[in-house]
């Protein structure tokens, strides 16, 4: 008899162990996406309201509710499964009616196969959208950078030298006014931009440029925000992850540039500057190519140490190498972003490289990168931005000339 | 949150359905041919049988129903009129699930009552209880993951070797029970023999419960932390303690008393430890009730979109649900083998007895 009584006392402590001390909160169907999006800023009425569950959904015992700011109700649909989705995680209801602009909020309750229901809300603001372009500028210094032209004084040993690429992805673009930050809207032209990446241009394929570059330049990116006065802009330079481990060969302009892309594990070159310089060979050369890495099984481990697998990442990568550029005292309407070569070399040497491949290829045990990828705000150890990335010294705000 | 009327309506449902299909197999299986082999007529446990069906077909009728209020109580739905209730019944997975219950539940009554034969009555009524386990599998978290068959598939077999553990020890328990009060001078070899032909269902129903739980841990898991962290992860800990203490109880039964049974006392005693091991399996129902009412332990992480919106990721750690699956294969195939080493010594053993 003792022995069941010690049985049950062990049994006790540990089936108390087991469900004391801190617990997470988790949910059943929780709300994946939506359209509109949670948050957004949109500049057209929606036709209907979508939402994206994590679980499959019963055919009936939904509901979700449009209210406006003044929390009447608006009168939309019924609420229906999306017959479009097969694994039935997708609601819709129509919105009839053409929605005035302000800010609104959805209500929805759902209901889930396994007979569990959520409930949750959300909201998103109609508001009128105007057309804006931002302009961008490669420079060094005060001087324009283009193809052909030697640039002088650069890096620690001042050395001159002249690009052989410049290219670079832009996203998640906003900008800053006396209500905090608004989304800037690509707007997607089959070309330069899609409704999520914007890519700039600088070399136009002449001179050394030849080699990797074509004929187009790029120096604007075009979209829409909702109308106001704005101070300042924030926008990553980098393509998001999610769409980052694509393959080039079958993608939309601007992410079908061989040029730009590494492999499909590692993603695209974010941003791309060739450098020749006017030292002896094998130091000739400097590349600065900006991209995740790591972004293989876990580094030095795995058949896939160096992530060049034919295949999408299964985990983020190691070091993301998105950096984030906050500009303030930014007037969209009239004031330049320049993409300053000089500042970005800023005690970098492009005299040497040490050692293969020439210049600094985002490795994190690449002596070339040591002072170049502080220069972009990033920790080299991690990829990830060092204090907001605000130590960047690529970009800069050039004030319009008064006239 | 938990729903607190939803737990307790499933486990009543979980355990009806449990001694439904797996008593009938235990039964057919284990009991009768040791009472044939020793001369002791089966009608009085078949008769006992009989009525633990129709008392678990009327707990499911019961169970089922308060498993549907459970449910619907919490959707807070407006309804007007009784006609949109009814539509609401008619059209909802909720509804229909209950009524297809209800149907199955009066069908394993109505066999047992009218049908005159007690094997047949007994085989309609597993087959319902089988149906009806369907029923839970096709409402569960594995079918809401809509990530195709094998999940569901999973979630099947858990429940249904669950139902071959569990029923079969209730069937066990109640002849064990027979043996002790009959005071037959061949009690204490019955109980032996009785072990000796569970062990293959029981290893069998222990390692399905065991490998298929571990793999459906690896689905509503996102990782080790979730395992930790949240009151699924908490009573998928709870319930494999659980199971623990009553595979420890088997082991006991199977490796010691099977070899110490030697007198009518040692059957008394067996008999109360059997008791023991089939209320650990019943705690194993609750919790897996319990578990069944709770959110599962997925992670999302919530990304900020360029337009400013947000947009909602699952996020999983590959490692530990490939771990995970390693191990639910690793046991099925360890208890895969047992099963089959059990079977073959019993089926020596039973030639030794002819001869």
């Amino acid at each position: 008899m003792r022995s069941y009584t010690r049985f049950a006392a062990v049994f006790a402590l540990a089936a108390s162990l087991t469900l004391t001390t801190n617990r997470t909160t988790f949910s059943h169907a929780v709300l994946v996406s939506a359209e509109p999006a949670p948050n957004s800023t949109i500049g057209t009425s929606p036709k209907q309201i979508k939402l994206v569950f994590s679980e499959a959904l019963q055919d009936v015992g939904h509901s979700i509710t449009l209210l406006d700011e003044k929390k009447n109700k608006v009168e939309i649909g019924k609420p229906m499964l999306d017959p479009q989705d097969k694994t039935k995680k997708t609601l819709i209801a129509e919105v009839p009616v053409k929605l005035a602009l302000g800010s609104y909020t959805v209500e929805w309750k759902n209901l889930a196969t396994d007979g569990h229901s959520e409930k949750g809300s959300f909201k998103f603001t109609l508001t009128e959208m105007t057309e804006m372009t931002l302009k961008f500028a490669f420079k060094a210094g005060r001087e324009p950078v283009a193809c052909g032209k030697e640039i002088k004084n650069l890096g620690a040993r001042r050395t001159t030298a002249q690009i052989m690429d410049a290219r670079m992805y832009i996203s998640n673009i906003r900008l800053i006014g006396p209500s905090g930050q608004v989304p800037f809207e690509l707007t997607p032209d089959g070309k330069w931009q899609t409704d999520r990446v914007a890519l700039l241009d600088f070399e136009d394929g002449s001179a050394m440029c030849k080699e990797t570059g074509n004929a187009d330049l790029r120096d604007v990116i075009v979209g829409k925000a909702p109308a106001g006065r704005y101070t300042g802009i924030i926008f990553d330079v980098g393509i998001p992850f999610e769409l980052n481990h694509a393959d080039v060969a079958v993608e939309a302009a601007p992410l079908n540039i061989q040029a730009l892309w590494w492999n499909w594990q590692t993603g695209y070159k974010f941003v791309r500057i060739d450098l020749a310089t006017n030292s002896a060979p094998p130091n000739d050369k400097w590349f600065i190519h900006l991209g995740s890495t790591g972004c293989g099984g876990k580094m030095g481990h795995g058949s896939d140490p160096h992530g060049m697998a034919n295949k999408p990442p299964e985990k983020p990568c190691n070091n993301p190498n998105v950096f984030t550029v906050r500009l303030n005292r930014f007037d969209p309407s009239k004031d330049l972003i320049v993409a300053d070569l000089a500042g970005l070399l800023t005690n970098v040497n492009i005299a040497q490289s040490t050692p293969k491949p020439a210049g600094c290829m985002s490795g994190v045990d690449d002596p070339d990168c040591r002072r170049l990828i502080p220069n972009f705000g990033l920790s080299l150890a991690n990829g990830q931005c060092v204090n907001g990335c605000r130590g960047q010294r690529f970009f800069r705000v050039e004030a319009a000339a008064k006239s | 949150m938990i729903n607190l009327l939803e737990p307790p309506a499933r486990a009543v449902l979980y355990i009806a359905l449990m001694v439904m299909v797996g008593l009938p197999i235990g039964l057919y299986g284990v009991v009768l041919p040791i009472f044939h082999r020793h001369g002791i007529s089966g009608q009085l446990i078949l008769g006992t049988a009989r009525r633990i069906q129709a008392i678990a077909a009327l707990a499911m009728l019961a169970g089922a129903t308060a498993f549907f209020i459970a449910q619907v109580v919490p959707l807070e739905l407006e309804f007007g009129s009784l006609a949109e209730w009814v539509e609401f019944t008619r059209r909802s997975l909720l509804g229909q699930m209950w009524i297809a219950r209800l149907v199955l539940g009066l069908i394993a009554l109505a066999a047992l009552k009218l049908v005159m034969s007690p094997t047949a009555g007994l085989v309609a009524c597993a087959s319902a209880g089988l149906a009806a386990q369907t029923t839970i599998t096709l409402t569960g978290h594995s079918a809401a993951m809509g990530e195709g068959w094998m999940p569901v598939a999973a979630d099947f077999a858990h429940l249904l070797a669950g139902a071959l553990w569990g029923g079969g020890l209730v069937i066990l328990w109640v002849a064990v029970h027979h043996v002790a009060r009959s005071r037959t001078p061949q009690s204490a070899e019955m109980v032996r023999a009785l072990i000796r032909r569970f062990s293959p269902f029981g290893i069998a129903g222990v390692a399905l419960v065991a490998g298929t739980g571990v793999a459906l841990s690896s689905l509503h898991v996102a990782d080790a932390d979730a395992l930790r962290n949240s009151d699924y992860g908490r009573l998928i800990l709870l319930k494999a303690l659980l199971a623990v203490g009553a595979v420890a109880f088997a082991a006991l039964h199977k490796f010691a008393t099977q070899q110490q049974l030697k007198s009518h006392a040692d059957v008394r005693r067996f008999s109360r430890t059997l008791l023991a091991e089939l209320a650990l399996v019943i705690g194993v129902f609750f919790g897996a009730a319990l578990l069944s009412s709770t959110a599962p332990a997925h992670q999302y992480v919530t990304h900020q979109m360029p337009d400013g919106s947000t947009h909602t990721m699952p996020i999983t750690d590959p490692d530990f649900q490939r771990a995970l699956r390693i191990v639910a294969l690793a046991t099925l195939a360890v208890g895969a083998i047992a099963c089959a080493l059990e079977w073959r010594a019993r089926l020596k053993t039973s030639s030794e007895v002819k001869v």
